[in-house]
């Protein structure tokens, strides 16, 4: 029979593997397009190229990357602690939802210079919300987070959805479901004649903050030891509960700012098609950036480059808008492979029988 | 002297040559789609689809045709705003919350034409369009009254004012019916409605329709875009009213009609006021009377003479008499909505939020 034995290769064999298994899942997806008579060396370039093309078209792909990377970076937070967060999608909702509240009804009460900063802390606010319930269940009864924030991610959809259908509704939009678009005021700014919004380098710049924070300061390294070997952590009587605590809310908190740019930044008004996977996708941005925050943005912009990518395939080829979520897959399971072979070894192992 | 007229001419001449095919040929134009889903969802995507196939035997050559599927409310401006830079003459948005990406994306392409199915949005350069579904709504609730149900279990979508004008006008139709059938019926409760909240969602469709069916409702409506509910009363032997598409087409055999989205001559009207410069922005509201809807073939256990009823009420709709929402008309608690011989403006239908007598069940928040 076949079992796995751990094995120690050098950083090139690592990468080399990882690089045989991605070109390998690009090649049998090659030969399915075969198969469907399209060309698939004509679909790989209009997926890579297309995104290039010129400035306006690599922007599309950093603003469809910009909510990937803070639901990623959201998940990461968690994992770095050794939590899993699953209610991303939950607490981007609920951020979304601070934000329109703020937007539609409070705006009034302050100074407009001040509005987006407050619509953004209210998504924050929104966020952290939304995962204090399971992280409280978890520290006070030891119910498991990960089934917790995930059937909340649900409540979230609902509550968000009576509220656009509800007292939220624009009463000027002919019964539509959907709130009024929110004033001038709260919309996130944009840059250079694109849709890139200051919300990326706010991300990129919390992002760094992180990484230092883990690197640099004790707290950052108890985290580190609390992540990676809880034991340890017990024995070294670090004050775990309240790492914990802090750095779940921490995670919602920026998976309720994606939100609040989804919101501020693309939508402009609360409405269907706000939670369309995001905080699922970003368990994967997490997964493939390795735990590495300053990986995330590179992969969340590789996963849009599909994405945005296979948008031009459908309209020239006209292939079903299916097919990248198949070949996002196949890239997935390759990646997976990598990562146990480099640090496994296939072997055959003879059976003894009695 | 001589030298530089001969080559203003020879360049003049050069550049009749090159251009005169393109004056002999009419221009090309070139149309996109953003979808809300796969072609093949059966239901609301479908019909656009069929629309676009209409428009591409209707125009042939004249027309370079393109589409997106799948476009949410979140990608709806990369997809229109790409689709306006590659030079789209007309950009059509075919559901509803891609009205506020596409006036973004119209404002910054003055120049070519957007056009967005069901809204209420229109700038110097985007029009909107829609279907009066509430005219086949009644006509089926015609032919079920005619046929004698007189407790019909209605699926409904989203309870917002499209449902609730369809849900009203079935009614009116099924009251109608059953008065002229002589049937004998509770004029509380000829339709009672459920809602699935949502567009599609096949797997509440199923239960719901089965628990209608359960409580003993002799007609399930169909109201969503996949034909589910549907395909759930045929199973249980119940018949049923497909919506949007021929449910009959996917499998659901039991299906008396279906109310059918006809999108096809809308886009090839759209495509020749362009080509001949004489498109303008308008709120495009029409029914039978402009071919914007159709109805499937009757199912064989339909009778004749109820058949022919309901043709000749077709008929009238196609002249353009659309007489559903004239008075008298009550609501569900028996006060008089439309005064006899009153009609209901386009703005109350637009924005109508009460059902009228004989439909049981209300409007949730």
């Amino acid at each position: 029979m076949l079992i796995l034995r751990p094995r120690n290769i050098s950083l090139t064999k690592k990468i080399s593997i990882f690089f045989f298994l991605v070109l390998s899942s690009f090649l049998i997806f090659a030969l399915i397009l075969f198969f469907l008579k399209k060309n698939p060396l004509l679909i790989y370039k209009t997926i890579f190229f297309t995104p290039f093309y010129d400035f306006y078209s690599f922007s599309e792909v950093i603003v469809k990357s910009t909510p990937l990377i803070l639901t990623g970076f959201s998940v990461l937070i968690a994992i770095r602690i050794g939590l899993w967060n699953i209610g991303v999608e939950g607490q981007l909702v609920l951020g979304a939802i601070f934000s329109s509240i703020f937007s539609l009804y409070f705006t009034k009460y302050f100074p407009s210079s001040t509005h987006l900063f407050f619509a953004l802390f209210f998504s924050l606010v929104g966020g952290a919300l939304w995962s204090f319930f399971p992280i409280i269940l978890k520290l006070k009864w030891k119910i498991n987070e990960i089934i917790s924030s995930l059937l909340l991610n649900y409540v979230a959809i609902i509550l968000m959805e009576h509220l656009y259908f509800g007292p939220l509704r624009d009463p000027m939009g002919f019964g539509f479901p959907g709130t009024a678009i929110f004033p001038q005021s709260v919309w996130l700014p944009r840059l250079w004649h694109t849709r890139i919004s200051i919300a990326l380098f706010i991300v990129l710049a919390l992002i760094l903050l992180f990484y230092f924070f883990l690197k640099k300061t004790p707290t950052g390294y108890k985290i580190k030891v609390i992540g990676e070997n809880p034991k340890a952590a017990q024995y070294a009587h670090f004050k775990q509960k309240k790492l914990l605590l802090a750095m779940f809310l921490l995670s919602g908190a920026m998976a309720g700012l994606a939100g609040g740019e989804e919101v501020l930044g693309i939508h402009r008004r609360l409405q269907q098609g706000l939670a369309i996977g995001y905080g699922y996708d970003g368990i994967i941005a997490a997964f493939l950036a390795q735990k590495n925050p300053l990986l995330l943005p590179l992969v969340s912009i590789f996963l849009s480059i599909l994405k945005v990518g296979a948008e031009e395939v459908q309209s020239v080829f006209h292939l079903s808008a299916s097919f990248t979520q198949v070949l996002e897959g196949f890239i997935l399971l390759a990646f997976l492979m990598a990562k146990t072979f480099s640090e496994f070894k296939l072997t055959r192992v003879k059976t003894v029988k009695n | 002297m001589k030298k530089t007229s001969i080559l203003a001419l020879s360049i003049f001449l050069l550049v009749f040559l090159v251009s005169a095919p393109a004056w002999a040929q009419k221009k090309k134009v070139k149309v996109a789609f953003a979808l809300l889903w796969t072609i093949d969802d059966m239901g609301w995507t479908t019909a656009a689809y069929n629309g676009i196939k209409y428009l591409q035997e209707k125009m042939g050559d004249e027309v370079e045709v393109s589409y997106t599927e799948k476009v949410l409310a979140a990608d709806a401006e990369r997809v229109f705003r790409n689709y306006a830079r590659k030079g789209y003459d007309i950009i059509f948005g075919t559901t509803f919350e891609h009205m506020d990406p596409m006036l973004m994306v119209a404002q910054d392409f003055p120049d070519q034409v957007f056009e967005h199915c069901s809204g209420y949005k229109t700038a110097a350069n985007m029009g909107n369009y829609f279907a009066r579904m509430y005219q086949a709504e009644y006509l089926a609730g015609y032919m079920a009254g005619l046929m004698g149900f007189k407790n019909v279990g209605t699926v409904a979508t989203n309870p917002i004012p499209e449902p609730i004008r369809g849900i009203n006008a079935f009614t009116l139709g099924l009251l109608k019916g059953l008065k002229e059938g002589g049937h004998k019926y509770n004029p509380e409760k000829v339709n009672t409605v459920v809602w699935l909240k949502a567009w599609r969602d096949p797997i509440n469709e199923t239960t719901l329709a089965e628990t209608l069916i359960s409580r003993g409702h002799d007609l399930i409506r169909q109201m969503a875009d996949t034909p589910d509910s549907s395909l759930a009363a045929c199973k249980k032997g119940v018949p049923a009213i497909g919506y949007g598409t021929d449910a009959a087409q996917y499998g659901a055999k039991c299906v008396l009609l279906s109310t059918i989205w006809n999108w096809g001559p809308y886009f090839v009207k759209v495509v020749k006021e362009v080509q001949a410069g004489t498109w303008k922005p308008e709120a495009y509201w029409a029914g039978f009377e402009e071919n914007m809807l159709t109805l499937s073939p009757f199912h064989p256990s339909v009778p004749k003479e109820v058949q022919n009823k309901v043709l000749a009420l077709l008929e009238k709709f196609k002249q353009g008499q659309d007489e559903v929402f004239v008075g008298p008309i009550y609501d569900q608690k028996g006060n008089l909505k439309v005064k006899p011989g009153e009609k209901l403006t386009d703005h109350d239908l637009l924005t109508m939020r009460w059902l009228v007598k004989g439909v049981q069940g209300t409007i949730p928040d």
